[in-house]
């Protein structure tokens, strides 16, 4: 009964990111000129400008997040114990697929094929994600072979620990270069960096094969903390993107619904691009508080997954996100202790 | 520090006092704001707005040689990720709504146009890509060309 709430809940979960209409994006550059130059003009919606409003939507978002997370006070003991299995494998499983979505993003950003709407594919190599592009730093060019080698030894998962140590370094370095532009990225970097490095390389792995795996594998406390401290970038990360580009630039969230002929289910676009905003503030706060933390995950797949569809983007452009969101939806809040790898375990590798 | 705060307050309170501070403040920061950041520049008031206006001339090709004339604004061919918010920079230029170019000096040859009449559109950029506006709105020009149909041979 219990794994069936569970996976109602789940699904409910779910259909709220779909029916919403949830779209993480904040990329202006999707925008055609003729949307731009609307744009240019528009006014900001009323709702965004009452208080009345917003504290209605605080209120709703308060209301169904408390009841949340009272049915995982009741429940969340229970369906840990039963999902327990899942997270024991999700330390094989769960790194392999962060370090392979990850790396398949860094290489394409290395080599251009990543490139933001607008510019050529394989003409200009970015740092990390499209709009970052590395002609607009003169002198940091090395950036790109860096990240194409980074890019190899995750797919190959040698080294892996190393590599996320070298994925956190390269995500405060973007901070450095870029500026505050890069605040909206970092946190989604130095996250997966974090998870490698308390993680190492799971299965089909070069170092596996090496033995060396085991080379700084953090204690158990450590790797815990480690844990938390990815659940507060990424939750961070979510809630700076909803105030930054949505609840403070209402008309952009608008104008790219919009652009992307988003069903809205009869809503007008700032009810939606409003209800968009409090889903991934609250989604956000959650993972901060480090609760909930499967079915955010669940949810911010679905509502990436739908953008992607909508706005005819690849997924590639949130591999990252996918990696670091199908980790949380196997482990949840805790990281797994003393897993020992079982013989079914190792054939499997 | 959120974990202390969660400690001292309970994970509810916080969220709860977060989001309400949010709804509190957002009112006053979107009646101050203009058109969205990431979009747009927005050149201070205090300056005169640059203004850009096109001169056209079609060759005997059948390309279209574009002078865009700008007042109060200096072109450059550097891009940076964050541009301040000063009148330079580069830009951008559509033909019948789509971008085909993006110009790093007054003058441009555009190619490939077919016969017959098109809409060129220009809009002034900054240093980092984001369409610059003033207190008038965007800074751009728009003009219909037409580029009559040369004889076969």
């Amino acid at each position: 009964m219990i794994v069936r709430a569970f996976k109602i809940s789940s699904l409910a979960l779910f259909s709220v990111a779909l029916a919403a209409s949830a779209s993480w994006a904040h990329e202006a550059w999707i925008l055609t000129p003729r949307e731009i130059e609307a744009l240019a003009e528009a006014p900001i919606p009323a709702l965004f400008l009452s208080q009345m409003w917003l504290l209605v939507a605080v209120a709703l978002s308060a209301g169904v997040a408390l009841a949340a997370l009272s049915a995982e006070d009741r429940f969340g003991a229970e369906i840990d114990t039963r999902l327990r299995p899942l997270a024991s494998s999700a330390v094989e499983i769960g790194p392999t697929i962060l370090r392979i979505s990850t790396g398949l993003m860094l290489g394409l950003a290395a080599l251009g094929g990543l490139p933001r709407h607008g510019v050529e594919p394989w003409t200009t190599p970015t740092f990390l994600v499209p709009d970052m592009a590395l002609n607009l730093v003169p002198g940091w060019d090395i950036l790109a072979p860096v990240q194409f080698a980074l890019a190899l030894f995750l797919i190959l998962g040698l080294a892996v620990r190393l590599c996320g140590a070298v994925l956190f370094a390269l995500s405060v370095l973007g901070l450095a270069i870029f500026g505050a532009g890069f605040v909206a990225y970092a946190p989604h970097f130095a996250a997966p960096g974090i998870m490698l490095m308390l993680a190492g390389s799971g299965a089909a792995a070069l170092d596996r094969l090496l033995g060396t795996d085991a080379l700084f594998r953090p204690g158990p406390e450590v790797q815990q903390a480690a844990w938390r401290a990815t659940q507060i970038l990424v939750g961070a990360g979510f809630i700076y993107l909803a105030v930054a580009f949505k609840l403070f630039q209402p008309t952009l969230i608008i104008a790219i619904l919009d652009h992307g002929n988003v069903p809205t289910l009869g809503l007008p676009l700032p009810v939606v691009a409003l209800i968009m905003t409090s889903v991934e503030v609250t989604s956000g706060a959650l993972l901060v508080m480090g609760r909930l933390v499967r079915p955010m995950a669940a949810l911010l797949i679905g509502a990436m997954t739908f953008l992607a569809v909508v706005l005819g983007e690849t997924p590639l452009f949130h591999a990252n996100l996918y990696g670091v969101m199908v980790f949380y939806l196997m482990v949840g809040e805790r990281f797994p202790r003393g897993v020992q790898i079982t013989p079914r375990m190792r054939e499997a590798m | 520090m959120p974990i202390q705060l969660c400690a001292v307050f309970g994970a509810k309170g916080v969220l709860a006092s977060m989001m309400l501070a949010l709804a509190m403040l957002t009112p006053y920061v979107n009646a101050a704001s203009g058109p969205p950041r990431s979009a747009f520049l927005l050149l201070p008031e205090t300056e005169p707005a640059p203004q850009v206006d096109l001169d056209v001339h079609v060759t005997d090709t059948g390309e279209l040689d574009l002078m865009i004339v700008t007042t109060g604004f200096r072109f450059t061919t550097t891009c940076v990720p964050e541009a301040a918010a000063i009148p330079v920079g580069h830009a951008h230029i559509q033909v019948d709504g789509v971008k085909v170019a993006s110009a790093y000096h007054p003058r441009m040859l555009l190619t490939g146009l077919t016969p017959g009449v098109h809409q060129i559109n220009v809009v002034l950029r900054g240093q980092d890509h984001r369409a610059l506006v003033s207190a008038g709105g965007l800074i751009a020009k728009d003009m219909s060309v037409e580029i009559p149909a040369r004889p076969m041979g």
